[in-house]
């Protein structure tokens, strides 16, 4: 089988399986896509939505689908580390007691981390450690993780009181930030249809992509090749985040604190490669880099007081990043 | 594996190639156009001279152009940087691009094979995407126009024309234009061209002037062809070509009209009128009637009449050749007879009945030529006028001087326009009986003045009247006045033609001394000729005011036009040279 025809029916599988996340999900066609990339490119993403929009919903859905273990954390202020994590229990066995280690719902291949935001940074700090580790080291024992290992955190950004905000350093570590939109009137309108019967959603049985052909086509993206220019495209992206450099655009000099890191520039290149991966193209293109561009750096910018204070949006900053930025 | 893309990037290599040598030629172009402009303006402002030959300006633009699109063929290309551009430009998801990257790694690879396959089923054209811009092409227009219009502006201004040049190209014009303009130059333009020419002439050496009278004389007397270094007016350089176009009466050869000529015109006129002959039978007479004739205006109005298809037309150059004929005749009995009065007649005075006999009251053209030329010699100076009636003095052996004639006739006449004084002259000069000219009769309706070369130059032209002024407060323009009813032509004459050889003679410190360069931009609506140079190097240009008279002849003119023209043309030429 040539790469193209199994670039073909890797396409066509992941087409069903959006296909059929948007029978429960309306909508979301980026929000889908880009958790499908994050996948691909075993990175973690950071949902961000007003409460109601379906994250939740979404990351449920995209576990049974996917056929992995799902495993969802309701974080909350008296969380604890090893409310994550797991911990060791004492186990009587033959007249003997024993410490055994009872893993913690991390231990997914899909960890849903509802409300990251609402956890101590102590608690924070421990998930963030096993999605950068992929294991989880207890009592000097390290326990590696599954493969695929994917943490959706979502957070709300309309309550802050009582809220951790996830320190930049971490929040560094998420691969992607997804924003989930309001929905369109069209979208509202079906959802509500979709209510009609009931005012609970019927999820699907059955996974439309396996774990083996996931992981095949992690693999297969991973061939996926990007021209020295595009590469150079993507330095240059990353340098115009930086209001010190002289090829910043004006709204980063004006409104940006610190830029993006060389963690972005990966993250940037991979989503690159997973986007065309996922359209079926056997190189990676300029759109492409320009399609994931803004999840993978609208969570890396810093504002300064003055961007803060106005109110500037970072996704207006990285627009204008794209626009002055030469593509050749 | 074979593919289209080695071609496609062989294609991308050369479109580059040749997008740059444009992107050169437009380079050195602009730098070369830009050059020659500043050398241009330099030049116009006279802060520079012009270099010679001026074609080199060309060469050099061509040159810079040639350079530029050589350094263009020669700059480094990228590759890979100009196949990223097509791929952005046809939309080809950066294929190229990538292949480029794998082929340089030298590796195969499955993704590379696909790449080659799905490029292989693109259509390429990298053509379309190495062109210039609109922006640029209109770059290259406006360049193309700076660059015709700075070598227009070399092939007009190339040769120094100044704004009196182009007046004088201007003047280069069909008649027909300069009356729906009246006259071109104007009057005063008139006057200011006459006193630059009368400074010229003021200049002249009256020892010179008397040689030359002399010389004139012994022309006149001997009734043979004058000296070659002899610049007297009315005076025929038999080497000039311009010689052989003056009429049959001045051909000092002795080639006169054959007799009844006239009549036999106005017989052929006659029978074409009343349709007893076809026009093919008139053209043929006419040009076997142009055969008896000597080179000269009426053979050449012969010859045009003949080459005429329009019925018409050939009627009207019929009746034209007939008037002139009749004229010429008519000039050649007074000659006659003014040769024989001034072998009994030695005054020079020469009264009003030994010039110009024309019309009562006026002054003969030979009185006012002699008027001036006697306030010339008496002023010490030449003016441009009166040394045409000097020289027409100078050929009186009966007026050495002509300045008698010329107070005569200033005091005979009242005072006139310059045009009209120029008129009556040459009326008046046609009465001089040591004319030898063949200035037709005033009455011969030709309404041509001839003979003015003589008195009319003299007496008409401002510069005359100035010149006048020392002659014994005689008022020169009284010739004018005496012009003035020749010109107006109330007593019934109508104006002479100019039929005198003129020399005129060109001074003044603005002209250029190049002599070919003078003649180049005289020439250029001028009937003159260079005829050669002093030894000061001053040019001589020759007037041939027969050829002004042909055109004069030939169109319809308002009289007062006409008799301008030749006001204009009698009033620069001048009489002799001076050094």
């Amino acid at each position: 089988m040539t790469i193209e025809m199994q670039l073909a029916k890797t396409e066509e599988v992941f087409q069903k399986l959006t296909r059929d996340i948007q029978k429960v999900i309306v909508g979301h066609q980026e929000t889908i896509r880009g958790t499908l990339i994050c996948l691909l490119c075993g990175g973690h993403a950071l949902l961000e939505g007003v409460p109601g929009l379906g994250k939740t919903l979404t990351v449920k859905t995209l576990g049974k689908l996917l056929g992995l273990s799902f495993s969802r954390i309701q974080f909350t202020p008296d969380l604890m580390p090893a409310d994550i994590l797991g911990t060791n229990i004492i186990v009587e066995e033959g007249g003997r007691r024993a410490f055994e280690f009872s893993k913690g719902p991390i231990f997914a291949h899909i960890v849903l981390a509802d409300e990251i935001n609402r956890a101590t940074p102590k608690t924070q700090s421990a998930l963030l450690e096993a999605m950068q580790e992929r294991g989880v080291t207890i009592s000097g024992k390290t326990y590696v993780l599954d493969e695929p290992f994917i943490v959706l955190a979502t957070q709300n950004p309309i309550e802050m009181e009582g809220t951790y905000p996830l320190p930049e350093a971490q929040v560094d570590r998420f691969f992607f930030k997804i924003v989930l939109d309001q929905p369109t009137q069209e979208e509202l309108d079906e959802i509500l249809k979709r209510h009609m019967t009931s005012p609970e959603v019927k999820h699907i049985a059955g996974s439309a992509i396996s774990r083996e052909t996931l992981v095949d086509a992690k693999k297969l993206m991973a061939q996926i090749p990007i021209a020295e220019p595009l590469r150079h495209y993507i330095v240059r992206l990353v340098n115009a985040t930086h209001p010190k450099r002289d090829e910043a655009a004006p709204l980063v000099k004006e409104y940006v604190e610190y830029g993006a890191s060389p963690r972005a520039g990966i993250a940037l290149l991979w989503g690159a490669k997973a986007n065309a991966f996922l359209d079926g193209q056997l190189n990676v293109r300029i759109e492409d880099i320009q399609r994931v561009f803004v999840p993978a750096f609208r969570h890396r910018i810093i504002r300064n007081f003055r961007g803060e204070a106005e109110g500037i949006a970072v996704d207006e900053i990285l627009k204008q990043v794209i626009e002055k930025t030469p593509e050749v | 594996m074979k593919t289209n893309y080695l071609v496609v990037e062989q294609e991308v290599i050369e479109a580059r190639r040749r997008l740059n040598r444009l992107q050169g030629v437009r380079l050195g172009l602009t730098l070369s156009a830009s050059l020659t402009l500043v050398y241009l303006i330099l030049f116009f402002f006279g802060w520079v001279q012009l270099i010679q030959p001026w074609p080199i300006l060309i060469l050099f633009n061509a040159i810079c152009g040639g350079l530029g699109m050589m350094w263009g063929d020669r700059r480094p290309t990228r590759l890979q940087h100009d196949l990223l551009r097509v791929d952005r430009a046809l939309g080809l998801g950066e294929k190229l691009t990538t292949i480029f990257e794998l082929r340089r790694g030298e590796r195969s690879s499955d993704i590379l094979e696909a790449l080659y396959r799905r490029i292989d089923q693109s259509h390429v054209d990298p053509k379309e995407v190495f062109k210039l811009p609109r922006t640029e092409q209109n770059g290259w227009y406006a360049l193309g126009g700076i660059t015709a219009g700075i070598l227009l502006m070399i092939g007009l201004w190339g040769n120094g024309l100044s704004l009196l040049h182009i007046e004088q190209w201007l003047q280069g014009l069909p008649i027909n234009e300069l009356s729906s303009q009246q006259t071109l130059l104007g009057k005063d333009a008139l006057d200011g061209s006459q006193s630059v020419l009368g400074k010229g002439q003021n200049q002249s050496n009256a020892k010179d002037k008397k040689s030359d009278d002399a010389a004139c004389e012994k022309q006149d007397s001997s009734s043979t062809a004058l000296s070659s270094d002899a610049n007297c007016v009315n005076g025929r350089d038999q080497n000039s070509p311009t010689d052989s176009q003056n009429q049959t009466a001045k051909n000092q050869n002795g080639q006169n009209m054959p007799p009844n000529f006239p009549q036999s015109l106005s017989d052929l006129l006659q029978q074409l009128q009343q349709g007893n002959i076809s026009q093919d039978e008139v053209q043929k007479d006419l040009s076997s009637l142009a055969n008896q004739l000597p080179p000269g205006l009426l053979q050449d109005m012969l010859k045009d009449a003949a080459k005429s298809m329009d019925p018409a037309d050939l009627a009207k150059r019929l009746a034209d050749a007939l008037k002139e004929a009749q004229r010429q005749d008519e000039n050649q009995k007074k000659r006659a007879q003014s040769n024989d009065k001034n072998d009994n007649q030695p005054s020079p005075q020469g009264g009003p009945g030994s010039k110009g006999q024309g019309i009562p009251g006026m002054a003969s053209g030979d009185q006012l030529a002699n008027q001036n030329q006697n306030n010339s010699n008496k002023s010490g100076t030449e003016a441009p006028n009166s040394g045409s009636s000097s020289s027409q003095s100078g050929e009186n052996p009966d007026q050495p001087k002509g300045g008698d004639q010329s107070n005569q006739s200033g005091q005979a006449g009242g005072k006139q326009g310059s045009s009209d004084s120029l008129s009556q002259n040459g009326k008046s000069k046609n009465d001089s009986p040591d004319k030898k000219d063949e200035n037709g009769k005033s009455s011969d309706g030709s309404g041509t003045n001839d003979g003015s070369n003589n008195s009319g130059s003299s007496s008409g032209s401002p510069e005359s009247s100035s010149d006048d002024e020392g002659s014994g407060g005689k008022d020169s323009s009284g010739g004018n006045g005496a012009g003035d009813t020749a010109g107006n032509g109330k007593d019934g004459k109508k104006d002479q033609s100019l039929t005198m050889d003129k020399s005129l003679l060109i001074h003044g410190a603005s002209l250029p001394q190049d002599a070919e360069q003078l003649k180049r931009l005289i020439t250029l609506g001028l009937p003159v000729d260079l005829q050669g140079t002093q030894a000061d190097g001053t040019p001589t240009l020759k007037l041939n005011i027969e050829r002004v008279e042909s055109l004069l002849q030939l169109r319809e003119l308002p009289p007062n036009l006409r008799a301008l023209v030749r006001a204009y043309f009698l009033a620069i030429a001048g009489e002799k040279s001076s050094k």
